[in-house]
């Protein structure tokens, strides 16, 4: 059992007294094997007397009512003068505490009872009534059994459903809330209307006259209202547009058909069983026939060597990026900031410089070459690129997501680093950013949200997607059998900042009221699940495998043509990690589904564990045969994916 | 109409007031200050003696007396000492073949060491850092270097995380550009980055002499530093940053080839140094300081340099100048008052004195640095500017020029200005007082003179 610290803030501030600490966090077996080392330095200005800490841990329960109901574990305190700062440890102490500051502190660290909490209290003895508090609560402390109790137990108090309105109702209700503010306007403007309406000819010349004598006043009026709305259209943060974006299409030589690829598996990989498992995955794993590999793992067995890795990398970056030149026009010296995204293979040089070196960009490139940040990193660059183009103005950005696959093929048998093999295909997509105003006329989309979320904090978490080597040292890539419940978990924080930014007004009312509700009448309603689409018309969910498809359906309640973009890009291109997201955009709009006007929620998922997602609003319509990825196979999507496809 | 009047000007009056508000608000933001910084010290039973090195040599089989010679005379013209560190699977006798837990280990003793006490020395939470980044240009596991100390910190959700890879020596002012850049966008924001090297994964085992180079220069180290644009915490912050150039001259294919990692013949993966890296190096060196002088330098030297170009190009002197002697006829010690240079390379720091026209005391840090401590890549910086400061040399007020050089082929360079006078001893405590020494060659040369008469 893994329990680790997350949240937690300071309260109560006093100005003499300054509270310094951080956690270390070592790795607990049991509550009672537990280590945790606080390093708590209480610092006083000079001759502000003495000050006193003391560090708190307790377990809290899950039948969690009262705090005096529940002992105290750990207790450490000291004090210190302000001639000698303190630095605190292992000193036994009793504190009580009252149980309204626990339900303050549970209630701002967003964790439920059953965790650890963890609180820290330092007294100004001089000042009685001065006190910090930090709580620092651990989450998933409990074992597997009795979150299973738990969730039952959540099951059967879901008793009570929520009511359900008529359809009619429910669109009146949208409609008004929605449009509150122009309904409310409507009213006033009407009456002005009328009454300028009913205004004779004379009344007319009379007020026309009146301005004509005080020229001043009314030129500096209507000066003062320019100035004021100009202001107001320059001050707005510059908008990021995303001009046109590439796909790499791997070529016809590199397809890996499922017979293919079991036939080289078995003449890889002596040992039977791991065969039999690398078919399972396969059969329900949803790739099409038409997934593709670098050349380099055609070999038997495969030669992951430097040269081959960097050939790969030149062949899907340089196909994006001189597809992405020839559809903008854009000439490699007006880019002026290049990110580039590559998980698992990071050379030095970096992928970034051999683009430089290959399109001959200027020497003040603002380059940035991120690595091992797994499949969502592909949004990390766009979230980086949109902070430069903020500073920077009229600047284009080159962001190019990939994943090279030549270096992490996996040979050993350890199952969970088998599950790479199976999924993990060649692509690329390379994206231009501009912020330049002319841009905008021809911007496929503008860039609304981006909001990032690093679950790394809790060691479940952190470890579903790991890089190890196994008994034997062959390293890879091992997941999780957890990742489906930890991307749902990660999603929800995700939702939880992106929600008030991008759901319209009826949907955040329900859900406050939902809350509300939930607090002060009945606690056994079940709780809202905010309808997202009524925020977003298309969805981009990474398409990292198929079971992780079918949870965020669940969990938004999607509709099959929601996630057919993810399905299909899944089955056509396999899990081409960070730019997968680009390729599912691009069947959206192969489809000729993409409006003007239309809002996009790309959701990505990686290693680490986080979950990152943005939203595009679509600023013109795209026209259906679109030159991509799909051109050639459009036609044939979306295919029917059999639960299994026996081998 | 009276009206009117009023309004329009309340109006006006309202926006002009925004408009200085939002003016004053931004200069307030716009600096980024460093509130302190750690230099990794590796624990002692990590120092490379010559004995050890010559145990490491002795392990490869595949070299030879001609290779043994070279290695010879690498080491002993390298500038190093017997102080520096290595990983601790080279020194176990595992360069052949590092296990991934042995690349872990040593990059988290570093990181976790490092900031553990910036954490402590700084008085700051983990929960407060806003910005995290990571360089370390030759290994990248997956998950990233980022979230590990996210998960050993416990950092919030919502921090943003960055992990660069692949940007070779010169990594640390882009680290500090991409916070620098992020400052602007957001206001009060905390930043803490990790600048190192993994050397464990990286120990050439092959006969490639521009492949050996390596392993007699780079040595571990690291440093984490935090930067904030909070100015209420300008009185604690050490030095503020005045400008950053990046200069990237990728574009030419000699000069992206002189640092690469690559295949040797053998299929042996190494770090290439080419012969023309110096030349490179000059390069890149002139494509930033040309756009550095005119941000750094006072407007009288601008002018005279102005002057002395003009006359130049006037008169067609007829030998044939390099863009780096024409940039050295610039006096940068009237804009810059100490300069941490990059320590590629006892070679390198002498060129780029000698190219700036330092004298024998401002090169001194770099050498020094050198000589305790080894290329230790990115950080190298840190450990020098750690030398001025242990030297007390960092008065307020004073100016700091740090330059670095990298693979691809960067040269970065940004200039602090130290906002209190600071003397920290840092990783040099133990040490600063026998600097600088008689003599900087190492026990080399009369150990293995045998070596060179084979």
């Amino acid at each position: 059992m893994h329990l680790s610290i997350a949240g937690g803030g300071f309260w109560a501030f006093k100005a003499p007294l300054q509270l310094n600490y951080y956690t270390k966090q070592e790795k607990l077996t049991t509550p009672h094997g537990t280590k945790l080392r606080f390093f708590i330095r209480l610092t006083i200005r000079p001759g502000m007397g003495t000050a006193a800490a003391k560090l708190n841990l307790r377990y809290v329960p899950a039948e969690f009512r009262d705090l005096s109901e529940t002992g105290t574990q750990v207790t450490h305190t000291g004090g210190c003068t302000s001639a000698h700062p303190l630095q605190l440890s292992q000193l036994p102490l009793q504190l009580d505490l009252n149980s309204s500051w626990t339900e303050y502190l549970m209630r701002h660290t967003r964790k439920t009872v059953g965790d650890w909490l963890v609180v820290i209290e330092t007294t100004h003895l001089p000042l009685a009534s001065s006190s910090v508090l930090i709580s620092q609560t651990g989450c998933f402390s409990q074992p597997n059994q009795s979150k299973r109790k738990k969730k039952r137990r959540n099951s059967r108090m879901a008793a009570v459903p929520l009511p359900e309105f008529p359809m009619w109702a429910k669109f009146g209700y949208r409609f008004i809330v929605n449009n509150f503010v122009t309904l409310f306007l409507v009213g006033p403007m009407t009456a002005v209307g009328w009454e300028l309406l009913q205004l004779g000819p004379d009344e007319i010349t009379a007020l026309w006259r009146s301005l004509q004598q005080k020229p001043i006043e009314s030129l500096s009026a209507v000066f003062s209202v320019a100035f004021v709305a100009a202001l107001y259209f320059v001050s707005r943060p510059r908008p990021v547009y995303l001009v046109d974006y590439a796909c790499f299409k791997p070529p016809s030589t590199c397809r890996v058909p499922a017979a293919t690829f079991m036939e080289h598996t078995r003449l890889i990989n002596s040992d039977e069983k791991s065969v039999q498992f690398q078919t399972r995955i396969l059969e329900r794993s949803g790739l099409g026939e038409e997934t593709c590999l670098p050349p380099a793992n055609h070999y038997i067995p495969p030669n992951p060597t430097m040269e081959a890795s960097r050939a790969e990398a030149q062949l899907v970056i340089f196909s994006a990026i001189d597809d992405l030149m020839k559809k903008t026009g854009l000439r490699p010296k007006d880019v002026d900031v290049l990110v580039v995204n590559c998980s698992l293979f990071s050379p030095t040089p970096s992928l970034s410089a051999m683009i430089i070196n290959r399109y001959k960009l200027r020497s003040n490139v603002r380059s940035f070459n991120l690595s091992g940040m797994g499949c969502s990193a592909g949004l990390i660059s766009i979230d980086l690129a949109r902070d430069l183009l903020q500073v920077h103005p009229r600047a284009n950005a080159l962001v190019v997501s990939t994943e090279i696959i030549t270096p992490n093929f996996y040979a050993g048998n350890q199952r969970s680093m088998l599950l790479p093999n199976c999924l993990f295909r060649m692509g690329a997509a390379a994206i231009l950013l501009s912020n330049r105003r002319r841009e905008a006329g021809r911007a496929k989309y503008r860039l609304a949200h981006v909001v990032r979320t690093h679950k790394g904090a809790d060691d479940r978490a952190y470890r579903c997607v790991y890089e190890e080597e196994d008994a034997e040292g062959h390293s890879g890539i091992s997941l999780s059998k957890d990742l489906m419940a930890i991307a749902g978990e990660a999603l929800k924080s995700n939702i939880t900042t992106m929600g008030p930014l991008v759901l319209p007004m009826s949907e955040q009312l329900l859900f406050a009221l939902n809350l509300v509700g939930r607090k002060l009448l009945n606690p056994e309603w079940k709780p809202y699940i905010p309808d997202f689409k009524q925020a977003f018309d298309h969805f981009c969910i990474h398409a990292g495998g198929r079971a992780v498809i079918d949870e965020l359906q669940k969990s938004l309640q999607l509709s099959a043509e929601h996630v057919e973009a993810s399905r299909m890009t899944l089955h056509r291109f396999g899990n081409t990690s960070s730019s997968s997201l680009w390729y599912e955009l691009n069947y959206i709009e192969s489809k000729g589904r993409m409006r003007r006007g239309d809002r996009v929620w790309q959701i990505g998922f990686g290693s680490g564990f986080k979950c990152n997602s943005a939203v595009w609003k679509c600023l013109r319509t795209i026209k259906a045969p679109v030159d991509g990825p799909w051109t050639d196979c459009i036609d044939r999507y979306p295919v029917d994916i059999p639960e299994i496809v026996k081998l | 109409m009276d009206l009117l009047w009023t309004i329009s000007t309340a109006l006006l009056l309202c926006s002009l007031l925004s408009i200085l508000w939002k003016e004053s608000d931004r200069r307030r933001n716009r600096n980024c200050y460093l509130l302190d910084f750690v230099c990794y010290k590796p624990s002692d039973d990590r120092k490379l003696s010559t004995e050890l090195c010559s145990d490491i040599i002795a392990r490869n089989k595949r070299l030879s007396v001609p290779d043994y010679k070279f290695l010879l005379k690498a080491v002993v013209n390298s500038g190093i000492s017997e102080e520096t560190y290595g990983p601790r699977s080279i020194i176990e006798g595992r360069e052949e073949c590092p296990t991934h837990d042995d690349c872990v280990d040593e990059v988290d003793d570093c990181m976790y060491r490092t900031l553990d006490q910036l954490f402590l020395r700084t008085g700051v939470s983990p929960i407060d850092v806003d910005v995290l980044v990571v360089n370390v240009s030759m290994f990248a596991p997956s998950p990233s270097l980022t979230s590990r100390i996210v998960n050993r910190y416990s950092m919030r959700e919502d921090v943003k995380t960055f992990s660069l890879a692949g940007m070779g020596c010169s990594a640390s002012p882009i680290a500090i550009d991409l916070v620098n850049n992020i400052f602007k966008t957001r206001k009060r924001t905390l930043a803490v980055v990790v600048t190192s090297e993994s050397i464990a994964p990286n120990w050439y085992c092959g006969t490639d002499k521009s492949m050996m180079l390596g392993n007699c220069l780079f040595r571990s180290g690291g440093c984490s530093f935090m930067l904030t644009n909070d100015p209420s915490l300008r009185h604690r912050a050490k030095m503020s940053l005045k400008c950053l150039v990046r200069a990237h001259i990728g574009a030419d294919d000699d000069a992206y080839s002189c640092a690469i990692q690559k295949e040797d013949d053998e299929g042996r993966v190494g770090f290439h140094l080419s012969k023309s890296l110096p030349k490179a190096a000059v390069r890149a060196f002139a494509e930033n300081l040309q756009r550095l002088a005119p941000k750094v330098l006072p407007v009288g030297e601008l002018a005279l340099y102005a002057v002395r170009g003009l006359r130049h190009r006037l008169w067609r002197s007829k030998e044939a100048k390099t863009d780096a002697a024409t940039a050295a006829r610039v006096n940068f010690k009237s804009g810059v008052d100490h300069f941490c240079l990059h320590t590629g390379g006892a070679a390198v720091i002498d060129a780029v004195g000698r190219a700036l026209g330092l004298a024998k005391y401002d090169v001194e840090p770099a050498r020094m640095t050198l000589h305790r401590w080894g290329n230790t890549s990115a950080s190298s910086l840190w450990y020098v500017l750690g030398y001025m400061e242990a030297k007390k040399r960092l008065r307020r007020k004073d100016r700091v020029l740090m330059l670095s050089f990298g693979a691809g082929f960067k040269c970065n360079s940004c200039l602090w200005e130290v906002l209190r006078d600071l003397n920290d001893g840092g990783a040099w405590e133990d040490c600063i007082r026998a600097y600088p020494p008689q003599t900087l060659v190492n026990p080399f040369m009369e150990k293995f003179r045998w070596v060179k008469e084979a």
